[in-house]
């Protein structure tokens, strides 16, 4: 085995872990600090934490740049979009549409590999459980923007409570790389694992309680960087399925509040905070309908971290279903 | 999905204080998530070995195709939503 492909997830687990602190000193001193609503004594908490995974997963691709370039180029474009469209957001706080057109834009990259480079990205033919490939034709080509624009916006839309981005997306992360294992595509063992060990160095300092906020910049990273890898890997049915809390939790939201609206122009909220930081759900029928809403609704009042340990189990339950799936790949083909 | 139930058991078992009500959610969130995936598998194989293989022309194939797919993501969505709302009024 190369040396780099050991090398790079080792390299991008290093530099998340030491990029975040300077990161979160950096954010301290400019003023993006975010408020901690879900804790009784409403800490300031500086965002912008996402900076170092965007970081270290550009930093580490590029070590393996020679060895797969149309792949990792493309990876590193629409990452790098969904990135600055993050980055925009937090700055700017763009609205629902705009967000959304823009992260349709980062599929571009994947769009142009696929048509001038078609043996190093192969778009058009996903294979599937029971059914082996498929000849989506058409529907495959008017989906594919979606593969983007839907796991950044879905990841970003559930990103409401400590440690989540970085364990449901690490968690699925991890099941993509036992995926590419299983279905021996070396691109994508190599590219989740070096999302996977970003996101793993950046969990200590967002766990609960959290030292640091992603910001809307760590989400729609780690949404394309998802997005894409499992595009170039062929795991395209993989990908809906390892982000389907997400993707649930997206569904409920738009189609509760009528269209895709901005979080922070949302007047009912879903969910009431305790004064002692207890989480309960809102029972005003106007209130939008979030994945933390239905639970809360079915299991009753819920502390932070209860509500955490629900998401994230959920989250192991989909990359079961995303792994057997693969395994039903390998049997169809 | 024997394995899978095991899994689920072992990690509500290690959490001592997990009420009956966290672990009836914790079920029928599972239960939306595997039946969402039972009805994407069932959606292509309709897909596949129906309108692929007994209608020619492709824009009707397309058209039929995609009617099939957003049909099944309406089903599973709107049952879904109803059980939770029905919930919401209960309470």
């Amino acid at each position: 085995m190369n040396l780099f492909i050991v090398l790079a997830p080792v390299i991008s687990f290093i530099l998340s872990y030491t990029f975040t602190p300077l990161v979160m000193k950096l954010s301290t001193s400019k003023g993006f600090v975010g408020i901690d609503i879900h804790k009784p004594d409403k800490p300031e908490v500086p965002t912008l934490g996402g900076i170092a995974i965007t970081l270290a997963v550009t930093l580490s691709s590029l070590l393996v740049l020679h060895l797969y370039p149309v792949q990792v180029t493309t990876f590193l474009s629409t990452v790098i979009i969904g990135a600055l469209t993050g980055l925009i957001d937090d700055f700017k706080q763009l609205s629902g549409y705009p967000k959304m057109l823009i992260t349709v834009v980062a599929s571009l990259p994947l769009i142009v590999s696929g048509y001038l480079f078609p043996n190093e990205i192969k778009l058009g033919r996903p294979i599937v459980p029971v059914l082996g490939k498929l000849r989506l034709t058409i529907v495959y080509w008017l989906l594919l923007p979606l593969a983007i624009a839907v796991p950044s916006n879905a990841v970003n839309m559930l990103e409401v409570f400590n440690g989540i981005m970085p364990m449901t997306c690490g968690v699925a992360s991890a099941s993509l790389l036992i995926s590419s294992i299983i279905l021996n595509s070396e691109v994508g063992i190599v590219l989740s694992s070096i999302l996977l060990a970003s996101l793993l160095g950046y969990l200590p300092y967002n766990k609960y309680p959290a030292k640091v906020f992603s910001g809307n910049v760590g989400s729609y990273a780690v949404g394309t960087a998802i997005g894409a890898l499992s595009i170039i890997s062929g795991l395209e049915f993989e990908l809906v399925v390892v982000l389907l809390p997400h993707i649930f939790n997206a569904l409920l939201v738009i189609l509760s509040v009528g269209g895709i609206k901005e979080r922070r122009r949302i007047r009912i909220r879903p969910i009431i905070v305790e004064a002692n930081g207890t989480l309960r759900a809102n029972n005003d029928v106007r209130a939008p309908l979030t994945l933390t809403r239905a639970i809360l609704v079915l299991a009753g009042p819920l502390t932070e971290l209860e509500v955490i340990k629900i998401i994230t189990v959920l989250e192991i339950w989909s990359a079961m279903l995303s792994l057997l799936s693969s395994l039903l790949k390998v049997i169809s083909v | 999905m024997v394995s899978y139930a095991v899994v689920t058991l072992i990690a509500l078992k290690g959490d001592k204080r997990m009420k009956r009500s966290r672990v009836y959610s914790l079920i029928f969130l599972i239960a939306v998530l595997t039946y969402a995936w039972v009805m994407m598998i069932f959606s292509l194989i309709l897909v596949e070995t129906v309108i692929m293989k007994w209608i020619g022309n492709s824009t009707i194939r397309t058209i039929l195709g995609i009617g099939v797919y957003v049909t099944f993501l309406a089903i599973w969505y709107f049952s879904v939503k109803r059980s939770i709302e029905r919930k919401i009024r209960q309470v």
